[in-house]
């Protein structure tokens, strides 16, 4: 899957984008420190672009290489406020170098639109789970979530909990034990919703 | 953030489910990258991705940024710090009770054919973290 990529021409269809969440014009892209023009940024649920025309220059950031955006209105850090994004654009290792992991300011002309940015943002990464999290168990689809199911009845008929009788019989005939037995079934409810609201 | 459905086909079962129940908790959050996020967890969803406010980020450098909305992914999180006094089996049985809550159901007239049945204990013993946040979006504004 691809990583960031730099643009060199307008990536816009001529329908325009079908999967646009939000378009804001009048934002300044900066790659680290620096500035790569003002262009028009697309917060599409595929990916986020954004496209210089003045400079013929863009980017395309897949969702997975923003692992963090955040709103940014620390003027000691940069003097406008902006969307401060992390990027990782390569496979992050233990210890590894900074050029793997760069930092990304979105600053849009208007202030107010910091916000709807950020959701945007939002929203669409919520899209893209990472497929080397790992497991089966992120898988949502009906048969994945049919094998868990059966899986666990599986395992729901390996584990028996001792019935009071086999718990009666296995403390020797103690009181105490016998009666911590027949309190097994009113613990089990313990923690229950309550069927009635009162 | 997340549907209840993903967090009851799959999510419950992995650990996401911890951190949903510390919605709500001032927290610092260790990301791969050895920043150190610190601020309130506001949302999380199934892919353990967070919504966080009123944040100082601390970066390995020493220099700190301050983010009043950040989103993290799930995938970058290396480390949740848990304050003290969170139990987590409390916790984990708290958010589970919050997914799998049924509907309360009609107080029915008794027929006069016996006891109303009673109920079992209630009340979440977690004193009320994650309660009803479910369905809670982590937008802005």
């Amino acid at each position: 899957m691809a990583g960031i990529c730099q643009l060199s021409s307008d990536p816009r269809p001529a329908e325009g984008f079908a999967d646009s969440r939000h378009e804001e014009a009048e934002v300044e892209l900066y790659m680290g420190e620096e500035s790569q023009g003002s262009g028009t940024l697309f917060i599409l649920e595929s990916m986020v672009a954004w496209w210089c025309a003045e400079r013929g220059v863009g980017f395309t950031l897949p969702y997975r290489t923003i692992v963090m955006h955040a709103v940014c209105r620390d003027t000691a850090a940069f003097p406008r406020p902006c969307i401060y994004c992390h990027l990782d654009s390569g496979e992050l290792e233990e210890g590894s170098q900074d050029e793997a992991l760069s930092e990304a300011r979105l600053v849009p002309s208007r202030a107010d639109a910091l916000e709807t940015v950020f959701n945007a943002l939002s929203e669409c990464q919520c899209l893209h789970a990472d497929s080397d999290v790992g497991d089966d168990d992120m898988m949502f689809d009906q048969a994945s979530v049919a094998a868990r199911a059966a899986a666990e009845a599986r395992l729901d008929s390996v584990f028996q909990m001792p019935t009071p009788a086999q718990f009666a019989a296995m403390s020797n005939g103690h009181p105490a034990a016998a009666a911590a037995a027949a309190a097994v079934d009113q613990v089990d409810g313990q923690f229950d919703d309550a069927e009635e609201e009162s | 953030m997340g549907t209840l459905r993903e967090w009851r086909s799959g999510g419950e079962r992995t650990l996401a489910i911890f951190i949903k129940s510390l919605e709500g908790v001032v927290t610092t959050v260790e990301l791969r990258n050895e920043d150190a996020v610190e601020g309130k967890l506001d949302a999380v969803d199934a892919g353990m991705n967070i919504f966080m406010t009123d944040v100082v980020m601390h970066r390995p450098d020493g220099s700190s940024l301050q983010l009043p909305h950040v989103f993290v992914r799930g995938s970058q999180i290396r480390y949740v710090h848990v304050p003290d006094h969170i139990d987590p089996v409390r916790a984990i049985q708290g958010q589970l009770n919050v997914f799998h809550r049924k509907p309360p159901k009609r107080r029915a007239k008794p027929k006069g054919k016996g006891p109303l049945p009673s109920h079992t204990v209630h009340g979440n013993p977690g004193g009320g973290r994650g309660r009803g946040r479910g369905g809670i979006t982590g937008a802005v504004g």
